[in-house]
């Protein structure tokens, strides 16, 4: 799990931030209960302001996918009927692509690729 | 004249001593003992990170105690001025403690190059040190003010031929045993939170045992400091009017002031597996 930040994209990097954890934590990568960093160990490891990141988990916490326990830190928060998970059927074809991709020998930035050139393609029928 | 001599000669000893130790070359065979007993696997792009922090740490560590040791010596000399003379054990642990973190800081962690990574992994203190040692240095501490404080209400026997310690020095010691239980669990914090700038797995191990290693110097220092502050405060009371005081205390005392020196080398050189609960992946 790993989160990265571009310094010389449009989107401000608490936006990154909070796409890239709203992303991990509905495809159940991060699971309900799940410890997250603290903000200052986050903001020091991506060489951002304490402020970008907390504000990344207040955005968060304000969209139910985190909660914040004082002291004992942000966590990922249970599962509710409010969040739209990813579809299953979905979720098993994503799983049987991400299998063959692997197969084949591609990285995740290659099955993406090949991905959004499909959609493309299925857009221009 | 031989006595001059003596005080001459044996500090010299030492220091030849110390310096040499320190300036001996890290060889691969250490670095490769080291790994394993951290659990490290040396590769070509961490080994190079372990060598210079072994290397640099060892002779900052060898620096500070140094520096503690002939500090109170020099200021003697320059100065005429010998109330820091029987500090000097708490000195030199105190040297320890600030070349330990010097050489941390020091340490150059390569970033990945121009991007910013980090992973989504939690570093707790709990992890990199034993809680034990956290509660430890929390409870001599406070031993060591509430002694001063008892020390401080008692009076002294002034028939015993020992010298009472003065109000102010009880006062400085608790002050000192104060300030050190109250911020030394934040400079350990503080390491353990320090920028980890890559994600790659090599490198994140090896930073993870340096780190482990940084913070049990930290942590075995200043708790050998403690250890000296509340064996004083027990030996003081080894001139109280307080008979059942000055037949027990004398005991622990002593037990501080040796342990002192066992957990600066104990903890400061301990191989620590550093824990980190990683959070578990969804099934595929």
């Amino acid at each position: 799990m790993i989160l990265e930040v571009d310094s010389r994209s449009a989107v401000p990097p608490y936006e990154q931030l909070r796409q890239q954890v709203t992303a991990l934590i509905r495809a159940g990568v991060l699971r309900p209960g799940a410890r997250m960093p603290a903000i200052r160990q986050l903001a020091n490891d991506l060489g951002l302001a304490g402020g970008t990141v907390a504000r990344a988990y207040r955005e968060l916490e304000s969209d139910g996918l985190v909660t914040t326990h004082g002291r004992h830190g942000t966590v990922v928060a249970a599962a509710t009927d409010e969040r739209e998970p990813t579809p299953a059927p979905l979720l098993r074809s994503a799983r049987r692509f991400a299998s063959e991709a692997r197969k084949a020998g591609a990285g995740l930035d290659d099955a993406v690729a090949a991905l959004r050139a499909a959609f493309a393609s299925e857009g221009e029928r | 004249m031989i006595l001059m001599m003596l005080r001459l000669v044996f500090p010299a000893i030492v220091v030849a001593f110390v310096l040499n130790r320190a300036y001996t070359d890290v060889d691969g065979r250490f670095v490769e003992e080291w790994a394993r007993a951290h659990g490290l696997v040396l590769s070509p792009r961490n080994r190079s990170m372990v060598h210079w922090y072994l290397r640099t740490a060892r002779i900052l560590r060898a620096w500070g105690v140094l520096a503690g040791l002939l500090l109170p010596a020099l200021i003697d000399a320059a100065f005429g001025w010998r109330a820091l003379q029987q500090s000097q054990p708490f000195l030199a642990f105190a040297g320890y403690l600030v070349g330990a973190l010097y050489a941390e800081v020091a340490l150059v962690r390569p970033a990945d190059g121009e991007r910013r990574v980090a992973a989504l992994v939690p570093r707790e203190i709990d992890d990199y040190l034993p809680r034990r040692l956290v509660v430890a240095q929390q409870a001599v501490a406070a031993a060591a003010v509430v002694g001063a404080a008892i020390l401080l209400l008692v009076g002294f026997d002034q028939g015993l031929g020992g010298s009472p310690p003065s109000r102010a020095s009880v006062v400085l010691v608790a002050l000192v045993a104060a300030v050190l239980g109250l911020t030394l669990e934040r400079i350990e914090r503080w390491v353990v939170q320090r920028p980890q700038p890559f994600t790659d797995a090599e490198l994140v191990a090896a930073d993870d045992a340096i780190r482990s290693q940084s913070v049990h110097s930290v942590a075995g220092s200043g708790l050998a400091m403690l250890l000296l502050l509340l064996g004083g405060v027990l030996f003081g009371f080894a001139v109280t009017d307080v008979p059942v005081l000055r037949w027990t205390m004398w005991l622990p005392g002593l037990v501080c002031f040796l342990g002192s020196i066992q957990v600066c080398l104990y903890y400061g050189h301990r191989a620590w597996r550093v824990r980190r609960s990683l959070p578990k992946a969804a099934p595929a």
